[in-house]
């Protein structure tokens, strides 16, 4: 009997470490996506968007900056493009080369 | 007898524990890919003039007055070179050897034969395929004359498109932390389906938790290997046999500070990490490579198996300096010239110049030129 209720807990105890580091960062992330939900709900979706309909796409800007046409350098500035299929993007371009 | 029984359930009991209680993961049975490591170091003895043979241009002159304004993807076939603008929905097709305007794609709009977007592009021997997200279809115009032939609905969003064999495609989503789509898939980087879209294989799935960091302008591009597929989240690219998707061959960059998809980052961070920025584009041996350096720089480079490394292009012989490349086909990789005053800047440094007929066109801003670079 004793084996028994030892061995049921630690199992119990197994699965909740586990179930502790796993849905921790899911609460995380559920606390992120409510924020963004709550905020396009109370200000009303289409006003906060530039784009309703819109997935954001961010990625690197890559316009020639060497100082010389022939160097290797590229402008390392992040955008964010809006393209369909998503639920709400603003675009962020460029502030150099747009 | 009772008391095995009752071992039994609590054995049991555990597993199930401690199963429900692990993350889920789209993992099912992901290929089992070999990894070829390359070398980033800087090549001194040795510049890209060693391993270009030769550059021409190709001028493209104005369709219908539409000019490319910026380049998504370029791809060479049969005879002709499609250059996609996405940004502006807008495809341009023009003979390979001579320029020759053929047609325009710019049906952006809401007609029967319209689309709402380009997200991207390819061609196969019959088709012009165009992903639009806004009406979850895919487009097919006509290859060789440019004219609408029929749109399927699309089962997902995805991102970049390319041709299988045996009337195959296959598609490429990426995910970014806090972004929804408005289509409920599952969350596979890859997707197979038939001519029909009727999805048939799913690659490389991610947990609920996992997520890129970053996109690329292109996620696709096509090589003589194969299809290249790349990820800023993948510490490399995959090449992809376009007879068996599943059967891939990894090339794998040593980044020191790469992304992972389980710590997305935010992006204003992303400058710390290492990764690649566009699709690499491969010319016989030769890759060209976009990469974010980790230390607020992005770089371009070309890759040479030659040299097993990096070379840059020498300021003292510019005759084939390699420009930003924007495409490739077997033996070239392709770059281009929008202006007139980058084509003199260019020159006056001692680039190779281009036939009078093709200077014109970009002196008088009615078109744009490719150069290409066949490699040795």
């Amino acid at each position: 009997m004793k084996k028994k209720t030892f061995l049921i807990l630690c199992a119990a105890i197994v699965s909740s470490i586990a179930y502790y580091y796993t849905s921790e960062n899911e609460m995380q992330d559920v606390m992120t996506m409510r924020n963004i939900e709550a905020l396009s709900e109370i200000e009303n979706d289409e006003s906060l968007w530039e784009y309703p309909d819109g997935k954001p796409n961010t990625f690197t800007c890559g316009a020639t900056t060497a100082s010389h046409w022939w160097g290797n350098s590229t402008c390392a500035y992040n955008v964010i493009i809006c393209t369909g299929g998503g639920a709400g993007c603003n675009e962020r371009r460029c502030p150099e080369h747009g | 007898m009772k008391q095995y029984a009752q071992s039994y359930y609590l054995a049991v009991l555990s597993i199930i524990c401690i199963i429900t209680a692990c993350k889920t993961k789209n993992v099912e049975n992901e290929p089992d890919v070999p990894i070829i490591e390359i070398n980033l170091g800087e090549i001194t003895d040795a510049i890209t003039n060693d391993i270009v043979d030769s550059i021409y241009y190709v001028g493209l002159p104005h369709i219908d007055g539409n000019i490319p304004v910026s380049i998504d993807k370029i791809i060479v076939s049969d005879g002709l070179i499609y250059t996609a603008d996405c940004r502006h929905g807008k495809i341009f097709a023009h003979e390979e050897t001579t320029g020759k305007p053929k047609f325009a794609i710019d049906h952006r709009g809401a007609g029967p034969q319209d689309y709402g977007e380009i997200r991207s592009m390819t061609v196969n021997e019959k088709h012009i395929l165009i992903i639009d997200n806004i009406t979850h279809k895919l487009h097919f115009f006509d290859s060789k004359t440019g004219n609408y032939i029929t749109s399927k609905k699309m089962p997902i969003v995805a991102d970049d498109i390319e041709v299988l064999d045996n009337d195959k495609f296959i598609f490429a989503t990426s995910y970014i932390k806090g972004t929804k789509l408005n289509i409920d898939q599952p969350k596979y980087r890859l997707f197979v389906t038939d001519n029909d879209l009727n999805i048939i294989d799913y690659i490389y799935g991610l947990a609920d938790n996992e997520y890129d960091s970053v996109n690329q302008r292109t996620i696709f591009s096509q090589s003589p290997k194969g299809i290249i597929f790349s990820s800023a989240s993948l510490n490399g690219f995959m090449i992809i046999d376009t007879a068996d998707p599943r059967k891939q061959t990894k090339i794998k960059l040593p980044f020191n500070k790469s992304l992972s998809v389980d710590k997305p980052i935010d992006i204003d961070n992303l400058l710390q990490y290492q990764y690649l920025t566009t699709a690499p584009y491969m010319s016989k041996d030769n890759l060209y490579i976009q990469y974010s350096t980790g230390d607020g720089h992005v770089r371009q480079n070309i890759w040479s198996k030659q040299f097993n490394g990096l070379l840059s292009n020498s300021p003292t012989n510019l005759s084939k300096a390699i420009l930003p490349v924007v495409g490739s086909t077997h033996d070239c990789f392709i770059s281009t010239i929008d202006c007139h005053e980058t084509y003199v800047a260019i020159t006056n440094d001692g680039f190779t110049k281009a036939s009078d007929d093709i200077v014109q066109i970009l002196k008088d801003d009615c078109g744009i030129a490719l150069v290409f670079y066949k490699m040795k």
